[in-house]
């Protein structure tokens, strides 16, 4: 495909291309369709504030609140990426 | 961005969807265990006060990681940072599978479950694209690969492992305080690996993966605070960490 130069020199890669060089590739992302799944509704009614005390509750929050920072970097990065 | 093949771009698109999603239970659980933690959370216990400290800490801390991103931007091939992301998924789909496996609420082992299945899809997808690397790389630019590597052990850590001093800048007391509280949130149904579980995991992931990387010319990197023998690197402190997650 011709990529042409925006004014600033970048190359201007809009539209993209539909080239699949990777085969093994185009499975792996087609298995994101058939393995999606729905955060919103999973069993959080099994998540029960008030059978933990507020240290259990603490901890919970902690570990999931550090979890979540990696998981914004990934954010940020693969979305830059793209 | 550079001109990738059509199912890099959308590999890469589904997982920062999923990435998305992740983050989406970690913040509906936070919200309905203390509401507004961590952000705007209002502490009173000191216990609760150490944990808000902690998080803080680590927040703060992390922000680093970003610049560090940034700037190998410009002077890595996207390919190459996205290589290390690999080893990353290693350790994500070792620990996510341990909570579901090791939780007893059932929210978690669920949301888990699917975490996990996520995690094992983007390391399907990342050694495709290691394997296509590796093709073309020469033998200083795949020891580029395994310095990645060793730089994705150490952004995460303060999660998969404990946090290493080389770029973590964390209070003296975060260990600490870091391992009580996962204590706490382990015999309480979370599913939190221990420490020696988490080492022990990590060795047994990453050797399952040593002949398959090894093969393709990729050093496995050395890390001893695990007993994983490889190449050395030597990570300066300081060094800018670009791996992503």
């Amino acid at each position: 495909m011709v990529c042409m130069s925006t004014s600033s020199g970048e190359p201007n890669i809009f539209p993209g291309n539909w080239t699949i060089k990777t085969q093994q590739l185009l499975r792996t992302y087609e298995q994101s369709f058939v393995q999606d799944w729905n955060p919103v509704t999973l069993a959080w009614d099994s998540l029960d504030p008030s059978g933990l005390d507020l240290k259990e509750r603490v901890a919970q929050a902690y570990w999931m609140a550090k979890l979540a920072l990696f998981e914004k970097s990934g954010i940020g990065a693969f979305g830059t990426a793209i | 961005m550079s001109d990738m093949e059509d199912p890099t771009k959308k590999f890469l698109a589904a997982v920062t969807f999923d990435e998305c999603r992740h983050d989406e239970v970690c913040r509906r659980a936070c919200s309905k265990l203390c509401p507004n933690f961590p952000y705007k959370y209002n502490a009173t216990t000191d216990f609760e006060k150490r944990a808000l400290k902690n998080i803080l800490a680590l927040y703060d801390n992390g922000r680093r990681y970003w610049n560090g991103f940034m700037k190998a931007w410009d002077k890595y091939p996207l390919e190459l940072i996205f290589s290390s992301f690999f080893f990353a998924e290693i350790g994500a789909q070792l620990i996510f599978n341990t909570v579901s496996e090791l939780s007893n609420i059932k929210l978690y082992k669920e949301a888990f479950q699917n975490v996990t299945v996520d995690e094992s899809r983007h390391l399907a997808g990342t050694l495709s694209l290691l394997e296509n690397l590796a093709r073309d790389f020469k033998e200083d630019q795949k020891l580029m690969i395994t310095r990645q590597m060793k730089h994705g052990f150490i952004f995460l850590s303060p999660l998969l492992y404990k946090p290493m001093p080389v770029f973590w800048h964390l209070p003296k007391d975060f260990d600490e305080v870091d391992q009580e509280m996962e204590g706490v949130a382990r015999n309480s149904g979370l599913g939190v690996p221990t420490m020696q579980e988490k080492s022990k995991g990590w060795l047994k992931a990453i050797e399952r993966r040593r002949e398959q990387v090894e093969k393709l010319g990729i050093p496995i990197p050395a890390i001893h605070e695990i007993d994983l023998e490889g190449e050395e690197v030597d990570v300066r402190a300081d060094e800018p960490i670009a791996t992503p997650f």
